[in-house]
């Protein structure tokens, strides 16, 4: 027990000079991880206000990295390791390890890709595969999202490269498309009107761009219409939710029907009537 | 019309209430409390005045409440207007140009907003808009632009043809036409957060005076707030601008140039 590796005994190999060494590369480090954890939080807390959310981050992982490495290569010096054998046993060691973990340096390559290219941001609600969150976080490996019902979502930046994802907050306003279906016998001209109202008394509801009124066809129960109006991004919820409320109350107030789906039944071949029965007093 | 700013004291378990143009505001004094509700209003041509009157504490289901803890004894309460904090844009009822070398002076009509003040350290509790404009977007595409809000009346090209309102303040904008080609007006962008707040002897609040020129060559304006409004002489300031305005900064301000820009 007492012999490590051909014949070199323990005690041999613990001098006092090594354990020195040893004792000295270990407060290295962990007084190396700690200034590097409170360096890069402060250049992240710094920038914060400047750069926004998402920079902040990037600089703040950045500079936490560089400072591990340095850390990292100075505890090794101190062991004894040359840096130039260092980097190469790491050369050797990273092919080895990347055969090994393809899918982690595949989500890191990915990551590094989503910091540059800026597809989204920190606080950006996205929709990822008919999920829809606000992002939390862009790490090295993965994106983290808070859904709506407060649940984190963790998607490998590898998924995140190759599938679609809708952005909902990269532009300041968007618009809302309100599906409405009136009766054949409504006048659309009275009901183009009464859209354009609401929209008009809806403060939230954007001048400009103007909201516009669109025919979708003629569905098998109504006329099938699309009334879409812009508004800031932040306003986007309320809007839309608003805007059917409105819609709703100001059809009931002129005499617009919105109608439910007609079915007409037919009995066969022989279309006798269909018996009808009179029930007085009720 | 009567100044319906100003500081006022609210005695012990009293409401006043004012009532500017279609918005409705009520303060109640209570121990170690202030409580204050608002109705917006619809109507915004109406010109009704009721300056701080003594009354019950108004029912409206459309009432915003809200009630303030505070430790200070003080009774007073100050309301001062104040404008948006967005520009306005307004736009024109039928085309206008200004031919190149022309310039005009044009009278617009911004909304104002109200700050709510408390106390012997004047604490703001409140500062919202009299009646909450529209908003609307001011930029040649759906990407770049600015959010601003709309006025609901056009730019008039003579002062008469301006309503007198308590809950809106007035504003010369003088356009002047370096450039080669006509300028079309078919909505303009005022900056009012950079404009100071003043009243005229009869109470109507006006804005500092606002020249914007098109430079030859340029399709931006190029700003210069006056001091005063020079149709007015008898003006005292009442609020300072919201954001200080650069002088002599070339904006966006005519939206008719800005169309021409976006791409097809």
């Amino acid at each position: 027990m007492s012999e490590l590796f051909s014949g070199i005994g323990i005690s041999e190999f613990l001098t006092a000079d090594r354990v020195g060494s040893l004792v000295w590369a270990l407060i290295t480090l962990l007084a190396g991880i700690l200034l590097a954890r409170l360096t890069s939080s402060a250049i992240g807390r710094a920038i914060r206000k400047r750069v926004g959310d998402h920079e902040a981050l990037l600089f703040r992982r950045l500079s936490f990295y560089t400072l591990l490495a340095i850390v990292i290569v100075v505890t090794m010096q101190q062991l004894g390791f040359k840096p130039g054998v260092l980097l190469g046993t790491a050369g050797i060691l990273s092919i080895a390890i990347g055969f090994a973990s393809q899918t982690s340096v595949s989500n890191l390559i990915s990551g590094l890709f989503l910091m540059t290219e800026r597809p989204f941001k920190v606080g950006d609600q996205l929709e990822i595969d008919g999920r829809v969150g606000v992002v939390l976080s862009i790490d090295l490996l993965s994106v983290k999202l808070r859904m709506f019902d407060n649940v984190m979502m963790r998607v490998p930046n590898e998924h995140m490269i190759k599938t679609t994802v809708l952005n909902r907050t990269r532009f300041p306003i968007r618009r809302a498309d309100i599906q409405i279906g009136v009766a054949y016998k409504e006048n659309t001209v009275k009901v183009r009107e009464i859209l354009f109202d609401v929209a008009d008394r809806n403060p939230l509801c954007l001048d400009e761009p103007a909201p516009r009124f669109i025919y979708r066809g003629y569905g098998n129960s109504a006329l099938e219409l699309q009334f879409s109006v812009w508004c800031a991004r932040e306003n986007f919820f309320e809007v839309r939710t608003g805007l059917h409320e409105q819609i709703k109350a100001a059809f009931d107030d002129n005499g617009i029907e919105i109608p439910f789906p007609h079915r007409t039944l037919y009995t066969g071949s022989v279309t006798e009537p269909f018996p009808v029965r009179v029930v007085e007093g009720t | 019309m009567s100044n319906w700013w100003g500081r006022y004291d609210v005695p012990m378990g009293h409401t006043l209430r004012w009532q500017i143009g279609p918005a409705t505001l009520w303060v109640t004094r209570k121990k170690v409390e202030w409580s204050i509700g608002r109705v917006e209003g619809q109507d915004p041509f109406d010109t009704r005045l009721a300056i701080a009157e003594d009354s019950e504490v108004p029912e409206s289901d459309d009432a915003e409440v809200a009630r303030f803890a505070v430790q200070d004894a003080s009774l007073a309460v100050k309301l001062t207007p104040a404008l948006p904090d967005r520009p306005v844009i307004f736009r024109a009822a039928r085309p206008f140009f200004v031919p190149s070398g022309e310039e005009t002076t044009l009278f617009v009509s911004s909304p104002l907003w109200l700050r709510l003040e408390v106390g012997e350290k004047s604490t703001e509790l409140l500062d919202v808009p009299l009646q909450r404009p529209s908003d609307t977007w001011f930029g040649p595409d759906t990407l770049t632009g600015e959010l601003c809000y709309a006025s609901r009346t056009s730019a008039r090209l003579h002062l008469e043809e301006i309503p007198v309102r308590p809950h809106r303040a007035i504003t010369t904008v003088r356009i002047i036409n370096r450039a080669g080609s006509s300028l079309p007006l078919e909505n303009l962008k005022v900056p009012v957060p950079g404009l100071e707040l003043f009243a005229s002897g009869d109470g109507q609040l006006w804005t500092a005076g606002l020249t914007l020129e098109r430079e030859e060559g340029k399709d931006q304006a190029r700003v210069r707030v006056a001091d005063q409004p020079k149709m007015v002489t008898d003006l005292t300031p009442v609020a300072p601008p919201r954001t200080p305005t650069s002088r002599g900064a070339l904006i966006d301000a005519f939206g008719g140039l800005l169309h021409k820009r976006t791409p097809a």
